[in-house]
């Protein structure tokens, strides 16, 4: 054969890594007395692990309540339905936290695709910049009561309707030691990276709410408002006390 | 790189790092990082590489570059390289003879295309597109491969011959990958060494494969086999003081075991500089 062009091989070539269609075999020529379909799944196998081992590293908690058996199964039917879109390995993945909602896994383990979303977002905030801290950001805006506030980007507010942090905190003991939470206790965590590190703390209702106003810049009359509008009426009191309570989170800046 | 002595140095891998941090003592003369590792974190990699970059010399040494690629290189990923680049100062920026993604999809591994003159065509114009962009020479480095193309046009060696006169790119020799792909394929590894240009080589690679069933496969998970080692004295005895950089990535020993072959390849090249 001869002029087959590089991106028919390519294309081809492609198509059978990921189980799409064989014509590539045609286009090959095997290595030693094996048949050109055991070399070609050489790659088919390599690119299918790879993934899997991504998977794998992101979602360690995840496979550790699912178990050896389920999470590979799950792995193996998600990497043959979504391919990598991103050089970087480590970005493969977004997308399995939704992928296990419409899994009958959910049925068993309804906590499973919130984990994987906290597991995803650990690994961004991981690999994020760190910024630090800004003190006392009222006082600083204090002449000048408009200008915009927003959340640090070194941030993630996170919610679930289940113990995922308390969940995720086991993950390197047996998975027996889940019958000691309350899984289905409601929890508010400010994530954030600093000083290199990923760090947690639970928050009121209300602190995350307000932090939650900041995820787009605002003045604090806007988030005030904004949040009043959804979730009702604050004293000044009230306001005041959340501010200063927020305010010493160090995680708003302008 | 002019050095007084032949660099021999080791991969840099996470697991490496906690030794690394509290010992700069190290009987490794550099280093080479994953460019991809450290290409999109701003994390503990990046730190320890930084970390490592002020007291050895660094090689940046890339897997998804996909120079090969008919898509093209992406410049996304140029720019992120050369940003790394501009932190690392790095003495060396390579990646490999080979594709790995198409239609916007990647295969995260180093994947063979024919060599034909439409390959070359494309691949020099990559190569070129990325020197001029970082504004300096990239290494390319053979691959070991387990299939071929029906519709090859010329040899291996002839291929990478051109491409490295055609855009003075240099050759990172892999001779672990000479090897597999000599026993693999069947033919000889020396004479096919022997058919490259050594001017060009820039950088060795050293590494060891397992032996699967009917095939030897490139997994860089055991200590240099004594065929790659012999492969070294030879090619070493024609030309000297080419640095070396010893891989290891699957089943990572204690960096110690990693020392213990960087010991071995420089007994090699200090008997080769004292009985010439």
């Amino acid at each position: 054969m001869r002029n087959e062009s590089l991106k028919n091989w390519q294309v081809h070539f492609f198509s059978y890594i990921m189980n799409i269609e064989q014509s590539f075999l045609s286009k090959a020529i095997s290595m030693n007395e094996l048949s050109v379909r055991s070399c070609a799944d050489i790659y088919r196998r390599g690119y299918s692990a790879r993934l899997i081992e991504s998977l794998g590293d992101t979602y360690s908690a995840t496979w550790w309540v699912l178990g050896d058996d389920d999470f590979l199964k799950l792995a193996n039917e998600f990497v043959g339905n979504i391919p990598s879109r991103s050089f970087d390995l480590s970005d493969y993945g977004e997308e399995f936290s939704n992928f296990l909602k419409s899994s009958p896994v959910i049925a068993e383990i309804p906590f499973v695709s919130d984990l994987a979303s906290f597991e995803w977002n650990f690994k961004m905030l991981f690999h994020s910049k760190d910024v630090p801290a800004v003190e006392n950001i009222f006082n600083l805006i204090g002449s000048n009561p408009d200008v915009k506030i927003r959340l640090l980007p070194s941030t993630v507010l996170w919610q679930s309707g289940f113990a995922i942090y308390e969940i995720w905190k086991r993950r390197e003991s047996n998975v027996a030691s889940l019958n000691e939470i309350d899984l289905d206790m409601r929890e508010s965590i400010l994530c954030r990276k600093l000083d290199g590190k990923v760090h947690m703390s639970y928050l009121e209702e209300s602190e995350f709410r307000m932090l939650k106003q900041f995820e787009t810049p605002r003045s604090i009359e806007e988030a005030v408002v904004n949040y009043q509008n959804l979730f009702g009426e604050l004293t000044p009191e009230s306001i005041q006390s959340l501010f200063s309570r927020i305010g010493i989170l160090g995680v708003l800046g302008t | 790189m002019n050095q007084k002595s032949t660099m021999i140095g080791v991969g840099l891998r996470p697991s490496h790092y906690p030794e690394l941090e509290v010992n700069s003592e190290t009987k490794v003369d550099w280093f080479e990082a994953i460019s991809e590792n450290y290409m999109n974190t701003e994390g503990r990699p990046l730190k320890m590489l930084l970390h490592v970059r002020k007291t050895y010399p660094v090689a940046l040494h890339g897997v998804g570059l996909s120079i090969g690629s008919h898509d093209g290189v992406s410049e996304v990923y140029l720019k992120k390289l050369k940003t790394l680049a501009d932190r690392v100062d790095p003495v060396i920026v390579s990646d490999h003879f080979c594709w790995s993604s198409i239609g916007g999809h990647y295969s995260h591994d180093l994947l063979p295309f024919p060599f034909q003159s439409e390959a070359l065509e494309n691949i020099c114009k990559n190569v070129e597109k990325v020197q001029d962009f970082l504004g300096r020479q990239i290494c390319l480095e053979n691959i070991s491969y387990y299939i071929k193309s029906k519709s090859d046009e010329m040899s291996e060696s002839h291929f990478i011959n051109e491409v490295c006169r055609r855009t003075g790119c240099g050759l990172l020799l892999d001779l672990n990958n000479v090897d597999v792909n000599a026993k693999n394929h069947g033919f000889h590894a020396f004479e096919f060494i022997k058919e490259l240009d050594f001017n060009n080589v820039k950088q060795i690679h050293l590494a060891g494969p397992s032996q699967e069933e009917g095939f030897v496969f490139d997994t860089h998970s055991t200590p240099v086999p004594e065929s790659v080692w012999t492969l070294y004295r030879q090619f070493t005895d024609i030309k000297k003081k080419v640095p070396v950089i010893i891989e290891w990535d699957e089943n990572i020993p204690s960096f110690d075991v990693l020392e213990g072959e960087v010991l071995k390849a420089r007994h090699i090249v200090t008997n080769l500089e004292a009985h010439p």
